[in-house]
Parts: C-alpha cells; sequence; structure tokens
C-alpha cells in the first residue's frame, strides 16, 4: 500500500519537477514548482518526518516561492512576447544529467539494493523522573514499563539505574559507571533495546528514559505505565516496589511519537550552536538581500 | 514499503532533474528555481538515510531543517541579485551577462 502511495508520489514529484525546467512560460514553471514542494512534504511525511512536511510547507511553499514569484513579476513581464528560454546546451545538459542519473542509480542498487531494511514500526516511549522524590535509603533503583497497544497487547521493559549524591559521583562514585551494569534494559520482545542519558544520576538531577522497539508500532500505543523500584538485596524479594512513588512523581510520560519534540530536544541541546549561527546567516543574508536590491540614491 | 534505494533512486531523479535546469534555463530565476529542485532532492536524501540508517539519532532531519534554512538565504539573496541585473541589463538571460567573461 505505501509502496503505491510511493510510486504516485514519486512520479507526480518527477513529473512537477519536469514541467518546472521545460515549461516555457516561467510563471508556470513557478506554480509547478509550489506543486514540487508540497509533494515533497508528501515523501517526508511518508520517511515519519511530520515536523520537517510542516517546515518544508511553511518555508518552501509559503516564503521562497512567494519570493520567487516576486522576482518573476519584478523583472519579467510575461506577457512580452516569447523570449527563447532554453539555451544551445539542450543536449550536452540531457546527456550529463542522464549519465549522472545513471551513476547515481547504478551506484544506490549496487550500494543498497540488498541492504536489509529496519522495521517501518520503530518507535520510542519516554518518561521523565525527578531524582528528589525517590527516597534515599538505596542508591540502586529498577524500573519497570508497561505498554499497551489499541489490541489490548502488552509490551513490557525493564531496567535499573543508580542515583548517586553529586560529590559521589564527582569522586569515586563515578568508577562505578564503568563497572556496573546498571542501566540496561530491553522491552520484551526481538530486536529492542533501552537507552537512557546516563545510567548514574545526581540527586535532584531528571531522569529521562528511552525505550524504542522495532516491533511495536507505536502508533498504536495507547498506554504506558512506569514503575520504580527500590533495590534491597533481599533474597525473596530483591526488588520492592516504591510504594511512594505515585503517577503524579513521575514529571511526563510521553509516548515519543512526536517528531518535532525531539527535533526540538536536538536543536537546544546538541545542535545549539549550529541553529545559533544559521539564524545569524540568516540575519545578514535578509540584510545583504535588502542592501542589494535597494536603489541607488 | 518503499526501502531506502527507492528514496534514493527518487532524490537522484529530481537532482538530475535540476541539474538539466541549471545547464538549460537562460532564465535566472528559472536557474535558481533549478537549484531549489536540488536543494529539495538532497534533503529527502537526508531524511531517508535518517530513517532507514539511524531511525533513533534524527540529525539528519536536524540537517534538512539547516539546509532549508540556507536554501531560504539563498533565495533572498539570489533573487535580490536578479532584481539587480534586471535593472542595470533590462533582461536576467544569464547568457547575456558575460561582461565578466575574460
Amino acid at each position: 500500500m505505501s509502496l503505491v502511495i510511493f510510486y504516485i508520489l514519486g512520479a507526480a514529484i518527477l513529473i512537477a519537477a519536469l514541467l518546472v525546467v521545460t515549461l516555457r512560460n516561467i510563471f508556470h514553471s513557478a506554480l509547478f514548482l509550489v506543486a514540487t514542494f508540497f509533494l515533497v512534504a508528501g515523501i517526508y511525511v511518508m520517511l515519519s518526518a511530520e515536523f520537517l512536511a510542516a517546515v518544508q510547507v511553511l518555508i518552501y511553499v509559503g516564503a521562497v516561492t512567494v519570493l520567487i514569484l516576486f522576482a518573476i513579476m519584478l523583472t519579467h513581464n510575461i506577457f512580452a512576447k516569447a523570449v527563447r528560454q532554453v539555451n544551445e546546451q539542450v543536449l550536452p545538459a540531457i546527456i550529463i544529467a542522464g549519465l549522472l542519473l545513471a551513476i547515481s542509480i547504478f551506484t544506490i542498487v549496487r550500494t543498497f539494493g540488498d541492504a536489509p531494511q529496519k522495521s517501518e514500526n520503530r518507535g520510542s516511549w519516554t518518561a521523565t523522573f525527578d531524582t528528589e522524590k525517590l527516597p534515599q535509603e538505596s542508591d540502586l533503583y529498577g524500573w519497570s514499563a508497561r505498554l499497551q497497544d489499541e489490541d489490548g497487547k502488552d509490551y513490557s521493559a525493564y531496567g535499573s539505574f543508580r542515583v548517586v549524591d553529586e560529590a559521589a559521583r564527582l569522586g569515586p562514585g563515578t568508577k562505578l559507571k564503568s563497572g556496573n551494569g546498571a542501566g540496561n534494559g530491553y522491552i520484551i520482545s526481538s530486536n529492542a533495546g533501552f537507552s537512557s542519558l546516563d545510567t548514574i544520576f545526581s540527586r535532584g538531577q531528571n531522569i529521562y528514559f528511552m525505550i524504542w522497539s522495532e516491533d511495536v508500532d507505536y502508533r498504536l500505543i495507547s498506554n504506558a505505565e512506569w514503575h520504580i523500584f527500590n533495590a534491597d538485596w533481599d533474597e525473596e524479594e530483591p526488588w520492592r516496589l516504591l510504594s511512594s512513588i505515585s503517577d503524579e512523581d513521575i514529571v511526563t510520560i510521553q509516548l515519543s511519537n512526536s517528531n518535532s519534540e525531539s527535533i526540538g530536544r536536538l536543536l537546544m541541546s546538541t545542535f545549539v550552536l549550529p541553529f545559533e549561527v544559521v539564524s545569524v546567516l540568516l540575519l545578514a543574508a535578509l540584510m545583504g538581500a535588502i542592501i542589494i536590491a535597494r536603489k541607488d540614491d | 514499503m518503499p526501502g531506502l534505494s527507492h528514496y534514493l533512486i527518487l532524490a537522484a531523479a529530481l537532482f538530475c532533474i535540476g541539474i538539466f535546469g541549471l545547464l538549460t534555463r537562460r532564465n535566472a530565476v528559472g536557474v535558481l528555481m533549478s537549484i531549489e529542485l536540488m536543494f529539495n532532492a538532497v534533503n529527502i536524501n537526508f531524511v531517508a538515510f535518517s530513517r532507514f540508517l539511524s531511525p533513533d539519532a534524527l540529525s539528519g532531519q536536524i540537517f534538512a531543517i539547516f539546509i532549508i534554512t540556507i536554501a531560504a538565504a539563498e533565495a533572498a539573496v539570489g533573487l535580490a541579485i536578479v532584481i539587480l541585473i534586471y535593472r542595470n541589463f533590462r533582461g536576467i538571460e544569464v547568457d547575456k551577462i558575460n561582461f565578466m567573461k575574460w
């Protein structure tokens, strides 16, 4: 099904793009450029990049095309007698573009043609805990999560983590990080894993958990339940459910199927410097465009 | 379900169409439009690689966002230049603007 949609979208993109580069009337070309941008946004949705699809529509369809249409209106009298729109390089251009396409397709098929594809249904769930709320009698904690999909099918995940005082964390306690197996966990289903930003936390730090799975369609997950355990090292029942941890103590539980949230997190953490640099560049381009296009007095 | 190579081939085709337009268009605005097509092809590549090769790290999508930003800046500056050229040459046919050719 999605393959059919892909082929329809792809064919529409290529046809629209061909019309962009071949139509005589540059204004019509610009309108087909809008169509191409819209259809590419559809491709982004197929690749589960919803935020990017929205950005594509806002910036390309909304801003860039309007700029292009403005430039066409300001520079070209579309009612004048038709000027030749293509130069004498059509044949070499066809040869070059065709050759490049052939080489690209050859390389792609050779490199990725029989590559095993990862499943479509990957998803992740996150939960954040405030470690201040954990009782301090022990520093080792366990967690478990139960996820339920719309059909009532259950998935569970578990793992452990350690919370230490800041002094211990910076001091000898940091050795624990490499020594113990804390932070491991997995969802009970094949091809799945658990990750968290860290496995040892300072008291007062928020813990950010993420479970991911290749087998579970995250769009179907309707319910997630998280529990925190305290390690007692009791032979009978080593892990004791902390009754003091109630649902309200868990700061956020989210089914992280929101692509925009993950992108927001990344933009404000790992990519914050490029983000700021790009904003400065955008400002510079804005001022540059105004200065270039301004009439000389 | 379309695989990685489907998206890559689509992007390659879109890129080559952009190259064709870039080489053949006489109108400077048409050239800029072709460049936008190529930007889109590159973005599809980034998102497809991000989706299929490392779905947990969204770096590819972040890069695509940066490319979209750069493309917007490029369009603004490029079109300002086009308007300036139009004002000085009364035309934006790129093969006529050759006074800097040696």
